[in-house]
């Protein structure tokens, strides 16, 4: 089989590399960029754990081959602080203790940044469904709600 | 996974003629084909990607009906406001499906090609009557979606033919309709058993059309050409839809598999039937 080139906007730099066909956005990230935040939690895209932005929607990367991503822009969690500062969304996971062991927590905070784009001012109804694809095996979900209202709240008032 | 080669290609006419030249298959949004290449289930030498050819994603009137791109995905389904207006069963579907992350990649054609017994698009599309219209280097036909579907997992298409678009004839305004799912979570989940229900009541409440469709309960998506004959020309009663419900039950053949057995797949058909002839019976 032969490699393919791909060129892609990862977290705003841009990114050529050559790679197999099968490989997925998610090993892209991980293995040809070093970006390991994102995670492989069951490669079949149940578990949300590799929940990336492509061209701003959430997708599961797993299931994205590296050939698609090309020419797309893609938003990984390493790319969510700027100069330092987390994300507010980063922010309120932490302040919410929405946050245990942290496997999902890229993805969910993924999930959670492109849901506020859409929908500044998420019901609990909303976030709940909106996360349906993000699975969390320590915390229960409360304060992973919690966390999203509470970062809707602060970027509403910027 | 396997290894295989892959083209992404600009144009449809590209797609299938290099559909035709390598033998290979296609891949959309990946959310079904990419799991199945994990387990061997899915298999190709060449894969032809299908997401560059974005003139296939659409949703537009046309001439009486309304015709849906085979690269539409979930997300443009929901947010569509002409769906909405037009089918509305096959919009609540599309927000069923899988999860968000799911629905932001997979498609309309992919959830046909795919044909699982289970696909939640598929009983609001035979409820709608639906057609799908496939393109190839030999040609294109169209044929009803009932006839696409063959088996689990199982399609009439050829192997070098791209579903180009769906269509389903407008609705009659006093139409109604809903979809319901019956999963093992709210979420992220294949269906148990789904239901699809089309009704068209007179000013006295006399059913002028009936269309149920049932999922995850037979080889394909079916029709109950039995319990909709109950319904057709008969007032909507507590009685009638009982009897319809139960019959709808008696026409389906569902199995044991990992998610549930075929008994309780069988109760919960008439459950979800009539529950749903009721919601839309109080509607009107």
């Amino acid at each position: 089989m032969d490699n393919i080139v791909v060129n892609l906007t990862v977290n705003g730099q841009s990114y050529r590399g050559e790679t197999r066909p099968n490989q997925t956005l998610l090993y892209l990230l991980r293995e040809d960029l070093g970006l390991t935040g994102t995670k492989d939690g069951c490669s079949e895209g149940e578990c949300g754990a590799c929940t990336v932005l492509l061209d701003g929607e959430p997708v599961n990367s797993c299931l994205v081959l590296a050939g698609q991503a090309d020419g797309r822009e893609v938003l990984t969690i390493e790319g969510l602080a700027q100069n330092g500062a987390l994300h507010p969304v980063q922010r309120a996971f932490v302040e919410s203790a929405a946050v245990q062991c942290g496997f999902c927590a890229p993805g969910l905070i993924m999930s959670s940044v492109a849901l506020l784009k859409r929908t500044p001012n998420p019901t609990a109804g909303e976030i709940r469904t909106a996360l349906g694809g993000n699975l969390c095996r320590c915390t229960g979900y409360t304060k992973i709600v919690e966390a999203v209202q509470r970062a809707a709240e602060e970027l509403k008032h910027g | 996974m396997q290894e295989f080669y892959f083209e992404s290609p600009p144009t449809l006419d590209e797609v299938c003629r290099r559909l035709s030249d390598t033998g290979g298959r296609l891949i959309a949004g990946g959310t079904d084909v990419i799991p199945q290449m994990q387990t061997g289930r899915f298999q190709a030498d060449w894969l032809i990607d299908l997401s560059r050819v974005t003139e296939l994603s659409y949703i537009a009137p046309k001439n009486g009906s309304i015709q849906i791109g085979g690269l539409t995905n979930y997300i443009k389904l929901i947010n569509s406001p002409l769906l909405q207006a037009e089918g509305p069963l096959l919009v609540q579907a599309a927000e069923l499906v899988g999860a968000v992350q799911t629905r932001y990649r997979g498609t309309l054609g992919g959830n046909i090609a795919n044909a699982s017994p289970a696909g939640d698009t598929l009983p609001p599309l035979l409820a709608l009557n639906a057609a799908v219209t496939l393109v190839s280097t030999a040609g294109g036909r169209t044929i009803p979606l009932a006839d696409l579907l063959q088996g689990p997992g199982q399609t009439a298409l050829a192997p070098n033919e791209v579903i180009h678009h769906i269509s389903f004839d407008r609705l009659p305004a006093n139409a109604t309709s809903i979809f319901l799912k019956l999963g093992n979570r709210r979420g992220m989940a294949i269906s148990v058993v789904n239901v699809a229900v089309l009704l068209q009541v007179d000013q006295d409440n006399r059913v002028e059309e009936a269309r149920i469709a049932l999922g995850a309960v037979a080889p394909t998506p079916i029709r109950c050409p039995q319990a909709e004959a109950i319904l057709k020309g008969q007032p909507l009663t507590e009685t009638l839809i009982e009897a319809t419900a139960e019959s709808a039950k008696q026409e389906c053949s569902p199995i044991d598999d990992v998610r549930a057995s075929a008994g309780y797949r069988q109760h919960m058909v008439k459950v979800l039937v009539r529950r749903g002839l009721q919601m839309l019976g109080n509607k009107g």
